[in-house]
């Protein structure tokens, strides 16, 4: 049998006629779409919070954790300081040839520091303004050996004024006996606290040279 | 306000929209002018209606989830379509045999032209054919594309399609020629 020519062709395969579209086709894409993106929405709320929020979360809580460690640090830092009673005598003065903290706590006064009920601990520069015999020649203390040098006492002055105790902190241990000697010449005038006297601890240095010998507070 | 801000992000809330392209009312449209070809289409080069819905499904829920795919400088709404129909058929043929090549040249057993319906034997002849050179047939007798819109469907060049519809047409001249008088007299 010869085949079919071309435009039998086309006339025959026009012959296969189409089916209809299921009525159930238009429900399924729409309504499945719906359904699908109802369904991965919180997929996409998960993977959007995993891409923006976490991260901005991670952060914050950083933050938080580094303003904890250094508050507690400081906070650490302020109770060691207001549990320890003793500092540093502090230098400087702001009155002249006056009583020393007069009618204010010791404790808050930038020279003075109380020990105790009856002592009080005192910068050199302020114990020195309290000096009654500083302006009268001392007897002069000549280094037996023709040792020169500085020693370092710390001084204890009664509520009257009179040094009753000197010990050597640092210096030619040859000095020392002749420092102590030279330190317990010293008078002061009475330190007052809130009008009763008391008793003082100071440091004072003790300078020899081979023809004068200085005494002298600390300067700091 | 993160909260506030996430729940309202276009990504969240719109998804399908995140990009410019088609509104989905613009697609229901594209549906309703473009469903028939798109059936017939799937059902003529599968041979299945089951799997025909399916196809015409899967490619319109495409272009919901992807309405900026469909560029009009690049072809009309039916070739594309159709274009997106012939691949997720490619799809469906890989994975239902993965190790075989789809052939344009398989040989296939003639169908018998003794009985049924016109119709039937012509769907029976085409579905013999191997299925590039079917979808070729298809494209061209019942899509009616031209050679360039059907090179650009099933991504080849017009050589490769004119050369496939040729063999393709031969065959079924062959094949149908016990059809001669019912094909329709010019009028």
């Amino acid at each position: 049998m010869d085949p079919l020519n071309e435009d039998e062709l086309s006339e025959v395969m026009q012959q296969w006629t189409p089916s209809p579209v299921p009525a159930t086709l238009e429900a399924r894409i729409f309504g499945t779409e719906r359904k699908q993106a109802r369904a991965s929405w919180w997929k996409r709320r998960i993977s959007y919070s995993i891409r923006i929020s976490v991260p901005a979360l991670l952060v914050t809580v950083l933050f938080i954790l580094v303003l904890g460690v250094f508050a507690f640090r400081f906070s650490r830092n302020l109770a060691t300081l207001a549990r320890r009673p003793d500092t540093q005598i502090p230098a400087g003065l702001q009155t002249r040839g006056q009583p020393t903290v007069s009618n204010s706590t010791p404790n808050s006064h930038p020279d003075a520091l109380r020990l105790d009920d009856h002592t009080l601990a005192v910068s050199p520069a302020a114990a020195d303004r309290n000096l009654m015999n500083s302006a009268q020649p001392l007897k002069p203390l000549v280094g037996s050996s023709g040792l020169q040098g500085t020693v370092r006492l710390e001084v204890r002055i009664g509520s009257d004024g009179i040094v009753t105790d000197a010990k050597v902190i640092r210096g030619n241990a040859a000095l020392a006996q002749a420092a102590i000697e030279a330190a317990k010449q010293r008078v002061y005038r009475p330190t007052l606290l809130n009008g009763n006297p008391m008793a003082v601890v100071s440091q004072v240095d003790v300078t020899f040279t081979l023809d004068v010998t200085l005494i002298s507070s600390v300067m700091q | 306000m993160l909260l506030t801000t996430w729940t309202k992000h276009p990504a969240v809330a719109e998804p399908r929209y995140r990009k410019a392209g088609m509104t989905e009312d613009e697609i229901r449209r594209a549906f309703h002018e473009h469903k028939d070809a798109v059936y017939n289409f799937a059902l003529r080069l599968t041979g299945s209606r089951s799997v025909a819905e399916d196809l015409a499904q899967d490619c319109f829920v495409e272009l919901l989830r992807n309405p900026s795919a469909y560029v009009p400088q690049r072809g009309s709404m039916r070739v594309f379509l159709i274009g997106v129909t012939r691949n997720l058929v490619h799809r469906r043929w890989r994975q239902e045999r993965p190790t075989e090549a789809i052939d344009d040249d398989a040989l296939i057993a003639v169908p018998d032209m003794i009985s049924g319906s016109i119709s039937n034997h012509v769907q029976a002849a085409v579905q013999s054919l191997p299925p590039l050179q079917r979808e070729a047939v298809l494209l061209f007798e019942y899509q009616g594309f031209s050679l360039e819109e059907i090179a650009a469907v099933v991504g080849t060049d017009i050589g490769t399609v004119k050369s496939r519809l040729h063999r393709a047409r031969s065959r079924l001249r062959r094949i149908l020629a016990p059809l001669r008088s019912h094909a329709q007299k010019p009028q």
